[in-house]
């Protein structure tokens, strides 16, 4: 390797002025006496200061917009029940389906459970009326039939279809009119309890 | 005349903001993209040469340092630790796009090798507007080795420490100057004309 090469090696180190003493001497000395490397050395130092003033590039407008799109992409990729409702904390979310839930829970009882309490209801009945039809339907009788049931001859559903649905209203206003005859008749009639189930 | 209070509040290092982030407050990491979008960005640009994919590669940078925030300790330099990333993932791109076939490479290159651009040759000539002086050089660096590009970009154009330089590549300090210095004479080799007109 001849000295230039050799010499090369450190001329990067000669423009950032980082040599030893000693070491930049010997290059300074072998540049006196070399134009090329002298020349070399000369479009390093132009070559730096080209490059530090190199235009810096702009980030486009919608590079922070779009970064945070990807960041909520992410979030929901890791994480899906986070994504469709970000601005609710957890916390806020837990409160609101246990509030639901009650809310749609005493709907459902009063919708159908309380409507089923005759089934558990002991009623005092000697009888209950085989259903009687009523509004035959001509054209779709078995559509349009009409059950009547009736308990002691008050009546207590009218129902269509075959099904005995009997409403709670029903049950009361049987019990009310019963309370009713046997106050005015002046003796409790003592029936035997029915349990209405179906 | 009595000095703002704002002169003597200090801005919060790059450490502080990455811990603020890893707990929990969110503002610390758009300050952290706010302070590195533009300087990741100009040397993803510089080592890929299109911006479009640049952008890419900086936002998915971002996207790594909010995913893997945890990782990050503070015994290193936050700058080190995002420049690795965005270094890593710009290579990636660069390995992409090679298997993509943008770019042909020269018969005898892997490493070592500079590249060839296969497009757009420009005038040695053409050089008097600053933008184009750019694009000139931009070319060239275009055409020096991932290993040698990556290092002049990061000293010359970043104007990062050979310290830094060295902890970001994960190379001795030594290979880092041997490195900067081999791209500085090729460049200035191939750069002839242009940098000759600045005598």
């Amino acid at each position: 390797m001849n000295s230039c090469q050799k010499l090369s090696e450190l001329f990067s180190e000669y423009v950032e002025r980082s040599l030893h003493e000693e070491v930049r001497q010997e290059v300074e000395l072998h540049l006196k006496a070399c134009p090329p490397c002298q020349e070399t050395v000369e479009r390093l130092g132009r070559l730096r200061r080209n490059l530090k003033s190199l235009a810096a590039i702009k980030a486009s407008h919608d590079f922070e917009t779009v970064l945070r799109t990807r960041m909520r992409l992410e979030r929901h990729r890791l994480r899906p029940w986070t994504f469709s409702m970000p601005l609710f904390p957890a916390r806020t979310m837990a409160y609101a389906l246990l509030f639901v839930g009650i809310i749609g829970g005493g709907m459902f009882y009063l919708r159908y459970a309380s409507q089923r309490s005759p089934t558990v209801m002991q009623v005092r009945s000697t009888s209950i009326q085989q259903p009687s039809i009523t509004s035959p339907n001509p054209i779709q009788p078995s559509a349009y039939q009409l059950y009547v049931y009736t308990l002691d001859g008050f009546t207590v559903s009218k129902t269509p279809g075959a099904a005995l649905r009997i409403s709670s209203k029903g049950i009361e206003k049987y019990q009310a009119m019963q309370a009713d005859s046997s106050t005015t008749s002046g003796q409790s009639s003592v029936l035997e309890p029915v349990l209405i189930s179906f | 005349m009595a000095e703002s209070p704002k002169k003597h509040e200090q801005r919060p290092s790059d450490e502080d903001l990455i811990e603020r982030f890893q707990g929990g407050d969110l503002y610390a990491f758009d300050l952290i993209v706010k302070n590195y979008k533009e300087q990741l960005l100009n040397f993803v640009f510089r080592f890929l040469g299109n911006q479009e994919e640049a952008e890419d590669v900086v936002q998915e940078t971002f996207l790594r340092v909010f995913r893997n925030r945890t990782a990050y300790r503070r015994v290193a330099k936050f700058s080190t630790w995002i420049y690795t990333i965005a270094g890593n993932l710009a290579r990636t791109e660069l390995r992409r796009r090679r298997r993509r076939r943008l770019f042909s490479i020269s018969d005898m290159g892997v490493q070592d090798k500079d590249y060839e651009i296969s497009d757009n040759v420009l005038s040695p000539e053409a050089h008097t507007d600053g933008a184009l002086k750019d694009e000139i050089i931009q070319a060239e660096i275009s055409r020096l080795s991932p290993k040698f590009r990556e290092v002049i970009i990061l000293r010359d154009v970043q104007e990062l420490s050979y310290e830094e330089i060295s902890k970001i590549l994960r190379v001795p300090i030594g290979t880092v100057k041997s490195r900067v210095n081999r791209a500085r004479l090729r460049l200035q080799n191939r750069l002839k004309h242009l940098l000759d007109k600045d005598k």
